[in-house]
């Protein structure tokens, strides 16, 4: 291999895509397209029903339990109705002068029936306050009914939370909350699938250009057809890397100033749905898990390794057909490996330490996915982490000379579509 | 020693034999005619002289050393299908084929800023490639064959698509390289300008050499065999000679080529019955004829075997 001309040709690769417009807009519109279908819809449910929208409920309770209490705890939420006609309160609720109309007696009190909340439009989260609010006051009454200590109704109050630590190889616990966790490792999955699938295609179809403009004939009289290959697949591996580094201290730059930044836009109603609402509340609706750096560099060393197994093989393709409508039968088995650990990424990351999960996530094609996967919610042993490595790059090795056996005699083919017999005997060819 | 020798090479693809027992030479300051009907092995053969593909018997060597990627940047190759980055700049292209045939940057922005003045393009550098007309084209596509100033240049074809215009300027620089002692393949099927510009031929048919060597050597072993007849009349007579090919027929003028036992005097008589005879000429066959016949002959042979 000539290194110096496997350079000439990396830059190219690279900064003729660098350059477009294309992968600028990519490079930016992708977290907000990400930011967009993620956080956008968790704050519109946090801001449900905090303006504009009526949020008042007419309590009609002929037990005299509830009324009172569900006052004056939450006194700009519930009105007395019980000297009210129901029809007209009806009226009310249909013409959007309230909320919706709370039914309460003797019979809820005893639990022999459930509370009625009568309304027309009104969201989930709403309907989960009044329910949360009304067990409140049913469990306060009862307790007080009881004639139990403050010590002991505070007990019977009081919500378990649960406080988790994850042990890392270093020995050191860390707090973290698992959920996040969970969340990220499959963001990361799903970022390394995308960019298998991504940047693959775009390994393919520049081959394919190549091919069908026929320039690829005066490229490889100067050059032999491997260098170009590789050229290729590590320039737009480059150009992966770049962007994903981006978007990875995009992020962490999101994470140090989202949690100022939210409690700025939401202001006061953010800071007053906390104290409405009891223990089980997060600060925030979400949670950003922070990435850190061990992961980050992981997490491209897999991408890269991964991107090169996959891309050699899109090289392969690319070179075999002679127009991108003939691709779609050799791409098939492909993206069957890409996909699968897709299928095996929720049961590896719910039990990310089973025989299962750490052999499926040693498979070379599915290491990339699915070791990424493991490493965000669990602490993979080093051993695992060193062995699957090293069965990649025995991967690369073995795939990058097929797809370059394929390549050198695919590019200078033309006309009938290649049987994948006819292939096996281009791998032989001397 | 011969800058480039092809000797006893064959390929095959699978079982299908693509050249086989192929030997020629060429020279420095000579231009070599590789001619043949498609699918005769032309490409085939130049594709192992650059080195592309391999030949699995023989030998070619470039200069007394075997093909290797050393050879590959004494040669400016110019294929037959031609190809280039469509939305790369003219410039940047130019440049980066340079550097890939060993350039350094300055050297190959030198050298490509000479050629693009020498064909008038210098405007174009800005220019995306598929922004270019298809004859624009042809002119980048051919700086970027000799813009690393190789000793050896193989082009196939390198006139299709031009206009006169550009087909004689073209017909300047390659003559020029000549002059310059440059060895030169010069691949076509317009046998005009074979005969305007070779020293030298093979002709390939069904992956074998069938002739070769010196151009005016093979014309005069045809000897003047062809009949150039100028008449004015009905031709009709033309029809019924035996024996004969005729090339370049026309209401006014036949070129009759005398095969097996033909005599040139029975044409003459036939046509003096018939037409007024205006010249009666006995020639050299043209290098059209030649192609024509020399294939044909050989395909007989192939098909009694």
């Amino acid at each position: 291999m000539n290194l110096a001309k496997l350079k000439i040709i990396i830059a190219r690769e690279f900064m003729s895509r660098a350059k477009t417009k294309a992968f600028l807009l990519s490079t930016i519109l992708t977290p907000l397209f990400i930011v967009a279908v993620t956080v956008v819809p968790i704050l519109i449910t946090a801001w449900d029903g905090d303006d504009e929208k009526v949020n008042v409920y007419a309590v009609v309770d002929d037990s005299g339990i509830f009324a009172d209490r569900l006052i004056q705890n939450y006194p700009e939420r519930y009105f007395n109705a019980n000297d009210m006609i129901l029809d007209s309160l009806k009226k009310d609720v249909m013409a959007e002068n309230i909320a919706g109309i709370v039914v309460l007696n003797q019979a809820v009190y005893d639990g022999d029936v459930e509370p009625e909340v009568i309304y027309t439009t009104g969201g989930i989260s709403v309907l989960g306050d009044v329910r949360r609010e009304i067990n409140k006051v049913w469990v306060d009454a009862h307790l007080e009914a009881e004639n139990l200590s403050p010590h002991l109704q505070e007990l019977i109050r009081k919500r378990i939370e649960l406080k988790t630590s994850k042990l890392t190889e270093t020995g050191t616990t860390k707090e973290e909350n698992q959920f996040a966790a969970f969340g990220l490792a499959y963001v990361m999955a799903f970022t390394i699938y995308m960019a298998l699938f991504g940047y693959g295609a775009i390994i393919m179809r520049s081959v394919l250009e190549e091919k069908t403009s026929r320039i690829v004939e005066v490229i490889i009289s100067s050059v032999k057809p491997i260098e170009l290959m590789m050229g290729k697949v590590l320039g737009v591996g480059m150009l992966g890397l770049v962007q994903l580094v981006f978007w990875m201290v995009l992020y962490s730059g999101i994470t140090i100033i989202a949690a100022p930044l939210y409690l700025l836009i939401l202001g006061k109603s953010g800071g007053a749905m906390m104290t409405q609402m009891p223990a089980e509340a997060p600060q925030m609706p979400f949670v950003l898990p922070e990435l850190e750096i061990s992961y980050i560099v992981l997490f491209l060393v897999y991408y890269l390794l991964g991107y090169i197994m996959y891309s050699s093989l899109f090289a392969a393709v690319g070179s075999a057909a002679d127009a991108e409508s003939d691709v779609q039968q050799f791409m098939f088995p492909i993206m069957i490996f890409i996909i699968i650990p897709m299928i095996l990424l929720s049961k590896v990351a719910t039990d990310p330490n089973s025989t299962f999960a750490i052999i499926t996530s040693l498979v070379p094609l599915f290491s990339p996915i699915l070791m990424v996967t493991r490493l965000g919610v669990t602490a993979v042993p080093w051993w695992e982490v060193g062995l699957s490595i090293v069965l990649m790059v025995g991967m690369i090795f073995l795939l990058l000379w097929i797809a370059a056996r394929i390549y050198r005699v695919g590019i200078l083919m033309y006309g009938k579509k290649p049987s994948y017999k006819e292939l096996a005997k281009w791998i032989m060819y001397k | 020693m011969s800058v480039i020798e092809v000797s006893s090479v064959e390929k095959r693809y699978g079982n299908f034999t693509a050249v086989s027992n192929v030997s020629f030479q060429a020279n420095p300051s000579r231009i070599f005619g590789i001619l043949g009907p498609n699918g005769a092995g032309k490409t085939s053969t130049i594709r192992m002289i650059n080195n592309i593909t391999a030949p699995d018997s023989g030998s070619i060597t470039i200069k007394g050393k075997h093909v290797s990627e050393e050879t590959q940047q004494l040669i400016g190759y110019l294929p037959e299908e031609r190809g280039l980055y469509k939305k790369m700049k003219v410039g940047e292209q130019l440049h980066y084929l340079a550097q890939l045939k060993g350039l350094s940057s300055k050297q190959a922005k030198e050298n490509v800023g000479f050629w693009l003045d020498r064909f008038e393009a210098s405007s174009w550098v800005g220019k995306e490639v598929s922004d270019l007309s298809k004859g624009m084209q042809q002119k980048i596509q051919f700086i970027a064959t000799i813009s690393h100033d190789p000793e050896i240049c193989i082009f196939d074809e390198p006139f299709s698509g031009l206009d006169p215009i550009n087909s004689e300027l073209l017909k300047e620089v390659i003559l020029e390289l000549k002059a310059k002692g440059k060895t030169i393949l010069f691949a076509t099927h317009r046998m005009e300008q074979v005969e305007q510009m070779c020293d030298d031929i093979c002709l390939f048919n069904n992956g074998k050499v069938i002739l070769g060597g010196e151009l005016s050597g093979i014309k005069k072993s045809f000897g003047r065999n062809t009949v150039n007849l100028e008449f004015k009349g009905d031709g009709s007579f033309l029809d019924k000679l035996e024996n004969v090919r005729i090339n370049n027929r026309s209401n006014n003028f036949a070129e009759i080529r005398l095969l097996d036992g033909a005599d040139s005097q029975e044409i003459l008589k036939a046509a003096i019955n018939q037409v007024e005879v205006l010249t009666f000429e006995l020639v050299q066959p043209t290098l059209n004829e030649i192609f024509i016949s020399t294939v044909q002959e050989d395909n007989k042979k192939g098909a009694k075997a």
